[in-house]
């Protein structure tokens, strides 16, 4: 193998080995430090394993340094793998606290002989979801309160509200009226 | 740069097939015509491609293909885990965009919940459930399926590894915590 090939091959391990110490990272801290914390958990994890990320780089640089574009590209495309492996395990995460129809399958999991409609959907009360959801935004600082109104306030999820928006209207054209985002 | 070239050049052109083949009609199986379109065309694709000496960009060492695959496919996964929250209609992206309609004036919680509670979010995914079969009526009482057994396993084994709750504690009140 040589030199080259062994800098391309640390390239490889780079995000895989940084993305292993993010989900190490986030078992450790969420089990030591509780649900609480889990945002500042995960937080804390996904930084970890980009610094492991960033070391294995700066080791390519110095040991075989490639050309300075080469060496952009490797770098930014480490960087790109680590953060969609971030991301997935964020999400994963996500659809345990948020999402409704895994809420719902557990549920039926629970029940192995199933449930009729209405007990499955009593066990999810609308009211109680968009409560809970709106005290998150107030305390995450994602909406602005002025008195009894709320506002709405630069943030990641303004951002991917926009996002989502702006997909749904390059998908659906006229069509994406006829849903809520639109 | 050729690897960063090459893996978003597969995305992009997933990304745009997928763009063309919805705005000319939704499929009736999304979710399968997603996943060919980006877990199939980039390895066709790339395959092709690396057999073709004419394309200089895909003239790549092993590790390099490596990458280009971990590249393409991670934006891959992370692109559908976004389409899903668009198809679902998440409730708090829902519920932002309600109150970005209203920045000039601001809207009450009692507005919004009203509001959001008018869009019935749970029958909307319990319908949704049934219809990407992720649970199925068995006479009176509504089952879980293989697949949705599947789906639901990877989360929560992900939780049970964490040491979090199990998933389905939503309260039935909105006073209950």
């Amino acid at each position: 193998m040589t030199p080259s090939e062994a800098a391309d091959w640390i390239v490889v391990a780079a995000p895989v080995l940084g993305a292993a110490v993010n989900l190490v990272f986030q078992i450790g801290l969420v089990r030591l430090r509780g649900e609480w914390l889990l945002g500042s958990s995960l937080m804390v994890a996904f930084v970890g394993g980009a610094l492991v990320t960033l070391a294995g780089m700066a080791a390519v640089w110095l040991s075989e340094l490639p050309s300075l574009l080469d060496g952009i590209g490797l770098t930014i495309t480490a960087l790109a793998v680590y953060a969609s492996a971030g991301f997935i395990l964020f999400a994963l995460v996500n659809l345990g606290e948020t999402s409704l129809r895994v809420q719902m399958i557990d549920r039926l999991l629970q029940n192995p002989d199933g449930l009729r409609p209405a007990e499955l959907l009593a066990l999810q009360s609308d009211d109680a979801l968009i409560e809970v959801r709106i005290s998150r935004m107030k305390e995450a600082g994602q909406v602005r309160v002025v008195g009894e109104r709320l506002y709405p306030r630069l943030s990641t999820l303004f951002l991917a509200a926009a996002g989502i928006s702006l997909l749904k209207r390059l998908l659906f054209g006229h069509q994406a009226g006829r849903t809520p985002l639109n | 740069m050729n690897v960063l070239i090459a893996g978003t050049g597969l995305f992009a052109a997933s990304f745009l097939t997928h763009v063309i083949l919805w705005r000319i009609r939704v499929p009736r199986r999304e979710w399968l015509t997603l996943l060919l379109v980006f877990a199939a065309l980039p390895p066709l694709a790339l395959t092709a491609a690396l057999n073709w000496p004419r394309v200089p960009v895909f003239d790549l060492a092993a590790p390099r293909v490596v990458l280009v695959v971990f590249l393409s496919g991670g934006f891959g996964i992370v692109y559908l885990i976004l389409f899903s929250a668009l198809q679902a209609d998440s409730p708090t992206l829902t519920m932002i965009q309600l109150i970005r309609s209203h920045q000039a004036t601001g809207i009450t919680e009692d507005e919004l919940a009203r509001s959001s509670v008018e869009r019935g979010y749970s029958r909307v995914r319990f319908e949704q459930m049934l219809r990407d079969g992720l649970a199925k009526q068995v006479g009176q009482q509504i089952c879980v399926t293989p697949i949705g057994r599947r789906f639901a396993s990877i989360v929560l084994w992900n939780r049970r590894l964490l040491g979090l709750h199990r998933a389905s504690r939503v309260v039935t009140s909105p006073k209950g915590g």
